[in-house]
């Protein structure tokens, strides 16, 4: 369960996030919107904890341990001389002892499997499309075991295909081991298909939080993004979104 | 019960992957065994070379203890083998150092020669050196005591102005340089007030010198190692996360401002004190790590050991070089050092196609 009251971010003068109120249960995926710049970053980062911000801040992990967060930042451009399951093994940083042990590799081995990108294993890193990595870094992020899911962007560089695929392994880890996942998206349509709820972000202030229909009304999408949209509903009864025009 | 079993059990695993691994640690150890062999090979010949050149099996001979001629351990022993392991330690110390500033500054340039650490320590010499005469110790010990003190003093002050904005390695690195034209203008000043006699053996102390090598410096040195590897061990992993950038290395737990401090603190010390006993020697710590990096890449478990032993190797051929190039004469080892360095750097760059690891 996380719960943040009153939350705030101020990086110097500037606010990026003002008296926001969030609820996320555990098996639930919360998607994050909003505008460039709405703070949807500085909400995660001051949820894990590495931003200094203002309100209270409750975890509580399932297990009855100390909550542990397993954070996959945007930034993909990384230029690091390590193999995929290096990196994939630092996720499990906290338990690494200087000789890797057979578990560690083992749990690195299923999150790549899981991800059906095992066959990079002795890949470098550098020699990656940018997807390839997001995709090791989500599976660096599922080596971790951790019991609260919090990503940046994860699919901003898959394909359409590998969008898919990562946005269903997350929702059904979410499910299988009780995880509290919160994920920044851009993508309206894939939020309104794998999320529980949504909250929407303008300016650093929470305008809705709510499931998706509730959440993607005309008015929010308005508000949020500036733009006339028009919602309809997909062959499998998702909620769809087009985006017809800017407006003012 | 499903629900908080752990993530990473969750599928079956082939093996496949955990095969792929240890194929890649075992090259891994291969390398290093290679180069220790290198090392060893080279430390022979080191010693092996010099006015009086000797057999190698005499040289193997006495340092297991069991040469017949006292003339040749009397040379080996009180003259070549300091000054050899010398060579090694110092090599290691500034490979091994020069890995780990690049790493924490996440910038292949970095070293503690571009960031004014050994400027600091150039600096500190020749200040004992122009003012010696009114130091109440020799100048012997006043020289290494001051260039470590003031190797010290350069690289708490790079981290702490660079401390002021956050510490990241753009201002840190931004700091070092500012910091390695302060004290290179110093340093031509002291040049510049300096007798003829002092500025010729500030020119001197700058080039770098094997010959200063004792046993009781070489403990020391080793000491200090031996000090400062157990911090370097217990940071390895946490070494490598920082290669994935600040913002990663935080979201998988690490303190990355702590890191860097405790970093900075073992670097400015086995930098501080190889160069205080020997002189300003560079490229080492530039050249090094390229080179282990090629192999092994940047897994610091593989990285620093083996920036260590190419560290080692490079100073050590160094020396062979600075005794063999011009027959009867010993070239400073700081000048073979950027002879060699610099043509084997460029090599490196631009010569090589691909990497091995």
């Amino acid at each position: 369960m996380l719960k943040a009251e009153g939350l705030g971010v101020r990086y110097g003068r500037l606010i990026a996030l003002s008296d926001v109120d969030l609820i996320a249960r555990p098996g639930e995926i919360l998607a994050v919107i909003g505008a460039n710049g709405s703070g949807k970053s500085s909400l995660l980062k001051a949820l894990a904890g590495f931003v200094p911000s203002s309100g209270s801040i409750t975890l509580e992990a399932l297990t009855g341990t100390a909550p542990h967060i397993g954070y996959m930042p945007q930034d993909i451009g990384v230029r690091a001389a390590l193999s995929v399951v290096e990196t994939v093994l630092l996720g499990r940083l906290k338990q690494l002892h200087y000789r890797v042990g057979e578990a560690d590799l083992a749990a690195a081995g299923s999150a790549l499997e899981r991800l059906g990108i095992a066959h990079l294993a002795t890949r470098p890193l550098g020699a990656l499309s940018g997807g390839q990595r997001q995709l090791v870094f989500l599976a660096q992020v599922m080596a971790s075991d951790p019991q609260f899911l919090f990503l940046d962007e994860p699919v901003s560089a898959l394909d359409i295909r590998n969008q898919l695929q990562v946005m269903e392994t997350v929702r059904s880890l979410t499910r299988e081991h009780g995880l509290t996942t919160l994920t920044i998206l851009h993508d309206l349509n894939l939020a309104a298909r794998f999320a529980d709820r949504i909250a929407v972000l303008k300016e650093g202030r929470l305008l809705a939080c709510a499931a998706p229909r509730e959440a993607l009304s005309q008015k929010t999408l308005e508000q949020a993004f500036s733009i006339e949209a028009a919602l309809g509903e997909g062959v499998e009864g998702h909620m769809l979104i087009e985006a017809l025009r800017p407006v003012g | 019960m499903s629900k908080v079993q752990s993530i990473s059990g969750a599928a079956p695993v082939t093996g496949a992957v955990g095969a792929a691994y240890r194929h890649h640690a075992r090259t891994r150890l291969i390398v290093g065994l290679a180069a220790t062999a290198a090392v060893a090979l080279s430390l022979l010949v080191d010693i092996a070379t010099g006015p009086a050149l000797l057999p190698l099996a005499a040289v193997a001979r006495s340092a297991l203890g069991l040469a017949a001629d006292r003339t040749v351990d009397a040379i080996i022993w009180s003259i070549r083998l300091p000054a050899a392991l010398m060579a090694l330690a110092v090599g290691a110390s500034l490979g091994l150092t020069g890995a780990m500033m690049q790493t924490i500054l996440n910038n292949p340039l970095a070293s503690s020669y571009t960031l004014g650490i050994s400027a600091g320590a150039g600096f500190g010499a020749a200040l004992v050196i122009v003012i010696g005469p009114l130091l109440p110790i020799s100048e012997a010990t006043a020289i290494p005591l001051s260039a470590f003190f003031f190797a010290g003093l350069a690289s708490a002050c790079v981290y702490a102005i660079g401390s002021l904005r956050g510490a990241t390695p753009e201002i840190l690195i931004l700091a070092g340089i500012a910091l390695l034209f302060l004290l290179q203008a110093l340093l031509a000043l002291l040049q510049f007030i300096a007798s003829p006699e002092a500025l010729q053996q500030i020119v001197f102390w700058l080039f770098g010198s094997l010959q200063k090598a004792s046993w009781s410096k070489l403990y020391l040195l080793l000491l200090t190692i031996l000090l400062c590897l157990p911090m370097i061990t217990a940071d390895v992993w946490r070494l490598t996360a920082l290669k994935l950038g600040d913002e990663r290395a935080v979201g998988l737990g690490v303190n990355v401002r702590a890191l860097r401090l405790r970093a900075f603190v073992v670097i400015s010390a086995l930098t501080g004190i190889a160069v205080a006993f020997v002189g300003t020697i560079g490229f080492i710590g530039l050249v090094a790590p390229h080179m282990a990096r090629m192999l092994v890449g940047e897994d610091q478990r593989g990285l620093l050991p083996l920036s260590a032993l190419f560290g080692a190797l490079v100073l050590s051929l160094a020396s062979i070089a600075s005794k063999t190039l011009v027959p009867g004469a010993l070239i400073p080892i700081g000048i073979v050092t950027a002879l060699i360095g610099v043509p084997f750097l460029v090599w490196l760059i631009i010569g090589s196609r691909r990497s091995f690891w």
